[in-house]
Formats: structure tokens, C-alpha cells, sequence
């Protein structure tokens, strides 16, 4: 008896490592409706008779992410993008987008895998959206690169703009604008805004964190500012003696470039600090983020931004599909769909070459994230939004277009 | 000066965080002698079920929420030990491990499926200030460390004053003697495991206001309480309350002095100390 209920506890616990396996292809949907099983050849379905398989073949979009992160989901806007562009009649005369989704659990060695899976030529990728952060981006792109597959990417790190195959014959496009760029704009904003002489920088200890300050760390003191820094790891939950260290430092303003932002909050408001004037990155105008924060701990917070979900056709169409809020990740991925979609048509093919370079020369697409168009940096975004709160409802402060 | 407070009663208050999962982890091995690995899901469930189900979705009176999520933690417990320790823990602990480790995933993606991949909170829950003379400590800090007072005591009373508690410790000490004795040892042991996951219940909704509510809300202070029982004397529940108490002291001022970037780094250099120099934990001549 002892042995048959191991056997089957046993059992049990094998089959639901399988089910609940995260591989994105278990997880992700694609948009045209049938579930791709784990490792399965995503092959076109068959062609009605005497129609050219050509015209009917699915075009292959890979998108890499965390499928089941805590405050990011961004393979729900390249669903949903894709979902709209085949509802419309598809792409190159009706070819229907099939999205590839894998998770990559945003670590570097788990993007490896799933670009080494996308690189693969029976897969048919004709190109990537994601990876999500800077750091699976800077694992990955070589083998994309080696592969000649266009990928965009979400990942905002100063470091990817210096990239050496950052270049003409570059895969790699990145879909915001960098740190550097994002701390320029909040680095204005806090000398445009505030008459003060000493400034906090709150960082977390990542490519992402590392790179915001620095880059602010930059500008303040080329403008002779006092700046006091303390680092944090992004997943700390107590930061009190970092806060009180800034509090001693005297700074009137505090810049935080880090996606800890409801520890930091709630900390600050802990200790008294909840007067000081918070600058952040983008985390903070996400919903998944602010919802977590009571009123009075950001009422002197301001985020800056890619993305402010004013209740448009994508946001409304986020809302219906998947019950929650848009957010700055589904935007960038519904955006760099309708992108690379864009780039599909101008090429007039699903070659991977041909849409990198047809991405290299777009200059007009339209994206809940700002138009796209790629400059010499194959950067595709250059808009930014700075939102301010009040009684924990964000508004729009001001928007820059770069 | 007002730092000092502020210091000592989050150090405090995060020591007594890990002492409350220390002695979950204790009360499992001293029972078991097998490592609950899965507690840190467990205390993930305690802080889902409260939040996610009880408040937000049926929006009961927080009361009656902590009671019903605190059995529905006492549960679980007892049906991982007839799952998993009971049928496992002659075959040695490798087993018992491996065990709780997967169970621990399942149980993540399961969470995911109930409630959703976004992290929440119970809005205004333990949320405050109270300020003594210049010093400003958080609500939650003083809940989290008079609930957990509280919890030691009515504990150390009911294994002491009470029948089933005594019986729970005879199994502890000699499973084999209390079994002669006509202790029902299995029972005990599925009681004693119900015990530690209705702790872990009550420390997941303690930790709300803190950590938010997400999967990996449990994650560093799970490691940390076991370091806390290592530290303080592992199977010996008042070295274990000593243990956690020093971590979180200790990692709270020690940061002050150091680039506080590396706080939880004194929780491991205090383990690898004790390691090497004196094994058994602070307490460890009390150890049985």
C-alpha cells in the first residue's frame, strides 16, 4: 500500500512539473488562436488546395519575456496587437501573424535558451519582440545577430546603444529610449522645477539602475550639484537605513531609478520623508505599481515615462481582453508588433533581411508609446511622459518629444 | 538620536520575523528531524489567501479573515505531512527535500492560476505611524513584534501546560519511546506540521504591508529564517528566537556602518562564522 501511494505521489508530482512547466510555448497563446504544445514544430497549417502555399503560410513572430511576472506582462500586447492585425486581414495580402511566446523568466541563461529556439531555422521567425530587460538583451543579441533576425527590444540600458554591431548591418532595435536619455529628461526636470543644491540618487544594483545613475550622477554634478547616492538591490524589502542615510545627507530632492518603488515609498513616508519630491523612472506610473501605494506616500512623486494609459483604443482593448489595467510593458510590446508589422509590409516579404532593413528605415508608425522611427542608434522611441499624482490618480505632467 | 528608535525597532521587527519563521522550520524538524522547504509558499498562501480571497475578494471583517486563513494554513499543513513528511521521512531527508522543493513550485503556479501574476496589497492594512518623541515607527513594525510575542508564549504554554502539546514534544525528543507510550506518533507529527503552517499563515499576513502580495514575497525571509535557526542553535526554539533576533539587529546597524547595499550580506557572514566556530549555534549547549 505504502509503495502504491509513493508511486503515486510520486507520479503526481512528475506530471505536474510538466503542466505547470513555464516554457512560453505551454503558456503563450498565439494570436491566431491554437496554443503551440511545447517544443512543437511551429509549422504553417495546411494549405487549401490549389492555393500557393506562399500566400497562406503564418508569419513567425518570436516574443521572449517573463510571462508571469508580478507587475509586467508584456506578451499581452503583442497578443492583442496581433490579434488586431489579423482581424484586419493579416499581413503581405493575408498572411496571419502567429506569435511564438517563450518565456525567458528574465534571466539571462533562460533567454539564451530561448534564443538559441528561436535562431533555429524550422522555425521560421522572421523576427523577435523582446527580450524585456537589458541584461537578457545583452546575453542574447549575438546570437540574433548571427542568426540575421530583427529583433526589438525593451531593455534600456546606455550600454546597448554602444553596442558594436549597433550599426547599419545591425538585428538589434531598441524600442525606448535608453537611460541615459530617460535620465537626461528627469535630470531637466528637477533642475527646471526645483531651486535646490543637494540631491538624493536611490539606485538599484542592476544594468538598468546602474546605468540611470550614472548617467544622473552625470549631469548633476557637470551642474555643480551636492549628490548623495545609496544603492539598493531591486528585491529588497526593508531600505530603512539607506533612507535614513540620504535624510542625513541633507538632499531636497531625491531621484530613484528603480522598479523597487513601493518599499521605497512606503519607507519614506515611514520615516518622515514623504515631503521630499521624488523623481523616478518609469515604475511608478504603472498601475501595478502605484495601486500598492497608499495616497499620501506618493502625492510628491513624479514618474518618467514612456507610456500613460489615457483610455485609448489599445488601453480599452488591454482592458477587455484581459481584465486589468494597460500598462507601460503592453504598450511597448503592442507597439513593437504593429513595428515589426510595418517593417513586414514595407519589405514586402517575411525574409528576416529584408524587415531588418526595412525597420532601419521606418519613420512613421504609430504606437501607444510614441511614433516610431529608427534613428542612426536604431533606436525606435523618442517620447517621453512625466506623470505626477494626486489622491494616488496620475496625471500628466508634461510629455517630451525628443 | 531619533535614528537609533527608528533602527532598532525595524532590526527587531525583522529579527522577530525570522525568529516566527525559524520556529516553523523547528517545529517541523524537531518532529520530523526532515527540512519543510515549501514554507516559504506556504507563508506566500497564508498572505494570498488573506489579501487575495478573504479581504479584497469576499471582503470579510480582517478578524475573521486571520482566523479562517490561519485553519485554512493549518490545513494545508497537515495534509502536506500525510502527503509528503509522513510517507517520506523513513527514507531520509534527500527525499523529503526534493519533495517539498517541487511541491513548492507547484504551488507557485497555482497561485499564479488563482490570483493572477500581479503582485497587490490589502489597502490601509497595519498601515501607519506612531511617533514616540522625535522617533517614527511604523504601525506594522509594532504589530509584527507583539503578534509575535504573543505567538511564543501561547506556543511555549500550549507545548508545556497542555496534553497534546506535551505529546507533540515526546515524539520530538523519541518517536520511537512515545509510540511504546501509546502516542499516535504519525498524528502527532501531521498536528506538529499544522502547528508550523498555521505560524506561517499568521507571518504571511503579517508581512503584507511590507513585502506586497506576490510569489516571491517569502523568498529572502524563508532563507533567513533558517539561518536564524542555524545561528541561534537548530532544533532548540529559544535559540532559534535569539537567532533571529541577532539577524535582524545586526543587519539593521551593521548597514549604517557599512554601504548598506550589502545588508543581507551580514546575515550570511554571521552564518558562515557560526559555522566555523561554534556549529551548534549560540545556544548549542542547550541542544538536545
Amino acid at each position: 500500500m505504502k509503495k502504491i501511494l509513493a508511486m503515486a505521489i510520486t507520479l503526481t508530482m512528475v506530471f505536474s512539473i510538466t503542466a505547470c512547466s513555464t516554457s512560453g510555448a505551454t503558456s503563450g497563446t498565439s494570436a491566431a488562436g491554437t496554443t503551440p504544445s511545447a517544443g512543437a514544430d511551429t509549422t504553417a497549417a495546411e494549405t487549401p488546395a490549389g492555393t500557393p502555399a506562399a500566400s497562406q503560410d503564418p508569419i513567425y513572430l518570436g516574443v521572449q519575456c517573463r510571462i508571469d511576472n508580478a507587475t509586467i506582462l508584456p506578451q499581452e500586447g503583442a497578443i492583442r496587437a496581433a490579434k488586431e492585425i489579423n482581424e484586419t486581414g493579416g499581413l503581405l495580402g493575408g498572411r496571419m501573424i502567429e506569435l511564438v511566446i517563450e518565456d525567458d523568466n528574465m534571466q539571462a541563461d533562460e533567454a539564451i535558451n530561448v534564443a538559441n529556439k528561436f535562431s533555429q531555422p524550422s522555425r521560421k521567425i522572421t523576427g523577435v519582440i523582446g527580450p524585456w530587460t537589458s541584461t537578457c538583451t545583452l546575453a542574447v543579441y549575438e546570437i540574433y545577430e548571427k542568426a540575421g533576425i530583427p529583433f526589438i527590444v525593451s531593455g534600456t540600458a546606455a550600454t546597448l546603444e554602444e553596442l558594436d554591431k549597433v550599426n547599419d548591418a545591425s538585428y538589434t532595435f531598441l524600442g525606448r529610449a535608453s537611460d541615459r536619455t530617460q535620465a537626461d529628461i528627469a535630470a531637466n526636470y528637477v533642475i527646471e522645477n526645483f531651486d535646490v543644491k543637494k540631491i538624493g540618487i536611490l539606485y538599484e544594483t542592476t544594468d538598468y539602475g546602474e546605468g540611470g545613475y550614472r548617467a544622473l550622477d552625470k549631469i548633476f554634478k557637470e551642474k555643480n550639484y551636492e549628490v548623495s547616492a545609496q544603492a539598493i538591490g531591486y528585491t529588497d524589502v526593508d531600505i530603512t537605513t539607506q533612507l535614513i542615510k540620504l535624510r542625513q545627507s541633507g538632499c531636497e530632492i531625491i531621484v530613484a531609478w528603480t522598479v523597487n518603488v513601493v518599499v521605497a515609498s512606503r519607507q519614506m513616508f515611514e520615516l518622515g520623508m514623504a515631503d521630499i519630491p521624488v523623481v523616478n523612472s518609469s515604475q511608478m506610473a504603472t498601475a501595478s505599481y502605484y495601486t500598492q501605494c497608499e495616497a499620501a506616500w506618493i502625492e510628491n512623486w513624479v514618474s518618467v515615462t514612456d507610456y500613460f494609459n489615457e483610455g485609448d483604443a489599445f488601453a480599452q482593448g488591454i482592458e477587455a481582453d484581459f481584465g486589468h489595467a494597460a500598462e507601460l510593458s503592453q504598450a511597448c510590446y503592442y507597439g513593437y508588433v504593429y513595428t515589426m508589422a510595418a517593417a513586414i509590409e514595407a519589405a514586402g516579404s517575411s525574409d528576416p533581411k529584408a524587415v531588418r532593413d526595412a525597420l532601419a528605415a521606418i519613420t512613421q508608425v504609430e504606437t501607444p508609446i510614441g511614433i516610431a522611427r529608427c534613428d542612426e542608434s536604431h533606436v525606435l522611441n523618442h517620447t517621453s511622459v512625466i506623470v505626477g499624482f494626486k489622491d494616488r490618480e496620475p496625471y500628466i505632467v508634461g510629455k517630451f518629444e525628443l | 538620536m531619533d535614528i537609533i528608535p527608528q533602527l532598532l525597532v525595524t532590526g527587531i521587527a525583522l529579527g522577530f520575523i525570522y525568529c516566527l519563521i525559524g520556529i516553523e522550520f523547528t517545529i517541523v524538524y524537531q518532529s520530523t528531524h526532515l527540512l519543510n522547504m515549501a514554507h516559504g509558499m506556504i507563508i506566500t498562501f497564508g498572505a494570498y489567501l488573506f489579501g487575495g480571497t478573504m479581504i479584497n475578494g469576499l471582503g470579510l471583517p480582517y478578524w475573521l479573515g486571520i482566523i479562517l486563513t490561519v485553519l485554512a494554513c493549518g490545513v494545508m499543513g497537515y495534509a502536506i505531512s500525510a502527503l509528503i513528511f509522513n510517507p517520506l521521512r523513513a527514507k531520509g531527508m534527500i527525499f523529503s527535500l526534493v519533495a517539498c522543493g517541487i511541491f513548492g513550485n507547484i504551488l507557485a503556479s497555482l497561485y499564479l492560476a488563482i490570483w493572477g501574476s500581479y503582485a497587490f496589497t490589502v489597502p490601509g492594512f497595519l498601515s501607519g505611524v506612531i511617533t514616540v518623541g522625535s522617533a517614527r515607527i511604523a504601525k506594522s513594525y509594532t504589530y509584527i513584534i507583539i503578534t509575535a510575542i504573543f505567538l511564543i508564549v501561547v506556543y511555549e504554554l500550549f507545548s508545556r501546560k497542555t496534553r497534546l502539546g506535551k505529546s507533540l514534544r515526546c515524539v520530538a525528543q523519541n518517536p520511537n519511546a512515545a509510540a511504546l507510550m501509546g502516542i499516535k506518533v504519525s498524528q502527532n507529527i501531521n498536528i506538529s506540521v499544522a502547528i508550523s503552517s498555521m505560524i506561517c499563515g499568521v507571518v504571511g499576513i503579517l508581512v503584507i504591508p511590507l513585502f506586497g502580495i506576490k510569489t516571491t514575497m517569502a523568498t529572502t525571509v524563508a532563507l533567513k529564517g533558517w539561518i536564524a535557526c542555524v545561528v541561534g542553535g537548530f532544533g532548540y526554539l529559544p535559540g532559534t528566537i535569539v537567532g533571529g533576533l541577532i539577524l535582524g539587529i545586526s543587519e539593521t546597524f551593521v548597514a549604517m556602518a557599512i554601504p548598506s547595499v550589502f545588508k543581507d550580506v551580514v546575515s550570511f557572514v554571521i552564518l558562515i562564522a557560526m559555522l566555523l566556530i561554534r556549529p551548534g549555534g549560540i545556544m548549542r549547549d542547550k541542544v538536545r
